[in-house]
């Protein structure tokens, strides 16, 4: 319980200091600042750590799975990008992520990203919406080929603008939506687990 | 005169913005909330578990997100649990862990839900769309141990479990909108169900239109609306009334800033271009 | 040498992207075993990865502590939270108890926080940069503005607000954001090939 307690006038502080940045630049703000630096990486290393445990070196050390020391010494050669001289021995552990990585993508967005979109676009014009988004799809899509010059092209291409247009105020719109929602949250903290007010009353 | 709202100090806007937003938290104004369709479908897919069906739950979000997450989280996993699904969660987030213990504690504790029989937490994996993908292909070679440490095989859930092919449904409360998308989508008969942050509602709305998704909750106000139709009031439904002020006061600021600075452009002397 | 320090990430890069990619063509178990685990030793070096920026911090904040710049005692704070959230960290792991303590009242809050001063940031931006100067501008605000009027007040008020928002949204929105979804696709897509190949090397970072 007292930990709670100070561990919640601990986060109320540093809540309020970032917010302070509002006023104006401020030492408590820089305080907080430095903090969410230090802990945020802090916590990326905890994470890894237990990662790596679990995945490969509690298999490799105790279970026989001697395959699980190669992502491991290739884990730590990784770290010698910290030392210029020894950059180079990165290379290998580095290049195996980007290309696993990028291969997981690539075999992910040729049927979700484009196959199934194509797909879903092709719907039959039976109405004013269908005909409407069929229309709007393929002149934003239009919009994207920049090599395109041509004069009768130019319209549909303003019309692609203009669907793009659309599309960036609702994320603009959901944007502040969004917004709104994550101080409503602090405030929530604030108010109800910090102060112990209650809604409706004092 | 007008062209005096294009030099307002923006700390009384600031000022205003967090009474609108602050003060329905006090004394809620009990707006109505229409419901959507996309949240209607969602709300109808879950309901459609049988006793018995195993359900992802992707919890996939920070902190940063919590305050739309965790509501979402709330009202889709507890419709789920009520229906008597199995549950398996797992993060791809550092930050999910202490999401999924916390859900884990109420599933427990509100659903009578036993540890490794209907419920199970997976720790978080490295990697994002790499993890992904070993969900969706090799999900018990990508896991030893769970969430507490315990190994695996130790559970009868999991012993039963052969791969993700044998789950109904990947509900995903979600930070990363399409990584997870682009390789669950390749599990056949896996029904996905997304929560999204709002920021991110427009980029999931062509794969919404696809239908490669079965429901889409978008935001705090996915949540509230979520909240309304299993009749498990939360923190969603709370905070909504100063969501529609604080657009009010959003709409209002755009208003006044080109007001502004239209008046100021009018009134400011023509100057003749060089050369 | 030349060979290991050019070549071989490379090779590499080009091996492990390939035997991912033709799993998903060819249906052969050995090929699908053989993926299963590169994606394992992937998630581990990710893992590994995540604790790379140490480096840099460690460097830059311990530069200023020597030199006693006018930062060095804000440099010295991050370094013991550093330090602190790392010996608590390795010692219990995040199931520890002391551990969930640091992370629910220290970087949960300022986590949150950072985020929640958008809020602000978003008020100025409308006050200030969000100027209607053409045509295309004013499509983009009504756009938002009829987004923004969905909820609360503004659907009790006008009751047909929430059906021409969800128009909207399925309609011309969903139309622009498949093109930038499909554009999106084709670019990623050539981006991860031609890092496989080999064409794109960025990855391989500097030195000798």
């Amino acid at each position: 319980m007292l930990n709670a307690t100070v561990g919640t006038w601990v986060a109320a502080f540093l809540t309020l200091g970032l917010f302070s940045w509002m006023y104006k630049e401020n030492a408590w703000f820089r305080i907080v600042e430095h903090v969410f630096v230090g802990a945020s990486l802090g916590h990326l290393a905890v994470v890894g750590y237990g990662n790596i445990k679990d995945i490969a070196w509690t298999p490799a050390a105790t279970q026989g799975k001697w395959l699980m020391w190669l992502p491991i010494i290739g884990g730590l050669l990784l770290y010698s990008r910290w030392f210029k001289q020894y950059m180079w021995l990165s290379r290998v552990p580095m290049g195996f992520l980007v290309g696993t990585t990028g291969a997981v993508v690539l075999t992910g967005s040729i049927k979700a990203m484009l196959v199934d979109q194509v797909i879903a676009t092709m719907m039959p014009l039976n109405s004013i919406n269908n005909v409407l988004f069929v229309v709007l799809t393929m002149a934003a899509t239009m919009y994207f080929m920049f090599t395109l010059q041509s004069k009768w092209a130019a319209p549909i291409i303003d019309l692609g603008r203009y669907a793009l247009m659309v599309a960036f105020g609702a994320t603009f719109g959901f944007t502040v939506m969004s917004r709104i929602s994550l101080f409503t949250g602090r405030m929530q903290f604030l108010l109800f687990e910090w102060l112990k007010l209650t809604p409706g009353g004092g | 005169m007008l062209e005096k709202l294009n030099n307002l100090d923006t700390r009384i806007l600031y000022l205003i913005m967090v009474c609108l937003a602050t003060f329905p938290l006090m004394r809620p104004i009990g707006l109505p909330l229409p419901i959507t369709e996309q949240v209607k479908l969602c709300y109808e897919a879950i309901d459609q578990l049988r006793p018995g069906d195993l359900v992802f739950i992707g919890v996939d979000f920070e902190p940063s997100s919590a305050p739309e997450a965790w509501p979402q989280l709330l009202a889709m996993g507890r419709h789920a649990a009520s229906k008597g699904a199995r549950i398996v969660m797992l993060s791809m987030f550092p930050g999910g862990f202490r999401y999924e213990q916390q859900f884990e504690d109420i599933l427990k504790a509100q659903y009578d839900m036993q540890y490794g029989v209907t419920l199970l937490s997976l720790p978080y994996s490295a990697g994002l769309e790499a993890a992904y993908q070993s969900v969706a292909q090799n999900l018990k070679g990508l896991y030893t141990v769970d969430l507490h440490g315990t190994p695996l095989n130790q559970f009868p859930l999991w012993n039963e479990i052969q791969g993700a092919q044998d789950f109904t449904m990947y509900i995903q409360i979600a930070d990363a909108p399409v990584a997870w998308l682009r390789q669950l989508t390749q599990v056949p008969g896996l029904k996905l169900i997304n929560g999204t942050l709002a920021s991110a509602a427009s980029t999931m709305a062509p794969l919404w239109q696809s239908r490669q998704l079965s429901g889409l909750i978008i935001g705090m106000s996915g949540a509230a609306e979520y909240e309304v139709l299993v009749r498990l009031p939360g923190p969603a439904a709370a905070a909504m009334d100063g969501q529609s002020l604080g657009h009010a006061m959003i709409i209002l600021c755009i208003i006044l800033g080109n007001v502004g600075y239209y008046a100021a452009m009018r009134k400011a002397p023509k100057t003749r271009s060089a050369g | 040498m030349v060979f290991v320090r050019t070549r071989l990430p490379l090779i590499v890069t080009f091996v492990a992207g390939f035997i991912i990619i033709a799993q998903y063509y060819f249906n052969i178990p050995a090929w699908k075993a053989l993926s299963a685990d590169l994606l394992r030793f992937n998630v581990v070096l990710a893992a590994f990865a995540l604790a790379l920026g140490i480096g840099g911090i460690v460097r830059l904040h311990s530069g200023r502590i020597r030199r006693r710049a006018p930062e060095a005692p804000y440099s010295m704070l991050c370094l013991v939270t550093l330090a602190l959230f790392l010996v608590v960290g390795f010692a219990q792991t995040t199931r520890g108890t002391t551990y969930r303590w640091l992370w629910d009242y220290i970087l949960l809050p300022v986590q949150a926080t950072s985020y929640a001063t958008t809020f602000f940031f978003i008020t100025s931006a409308a006050y200030r940069a969000f100027r209607v100067k053409n045509s295309y501008a004013a499509v983009l605000m009504a756009s938002a503005v009829i987004m923004m009027l969905r909820v609360g007040i503004f659907a009790s008020a006008m009751p047909w607000m929430p059906n021409i928002s969800a128009w909207v949204w399925d309609i011309p929105n969903t139309a622009g954001m498949r093109a930038v979804t499909i554009g999106g696709a084709l670019s990623l897509v050539g981006n991860a090939f031609r890092v496989i190949i080999g064409l794109e090397r960025g990855h391989l970072g500097g030195g000798e």
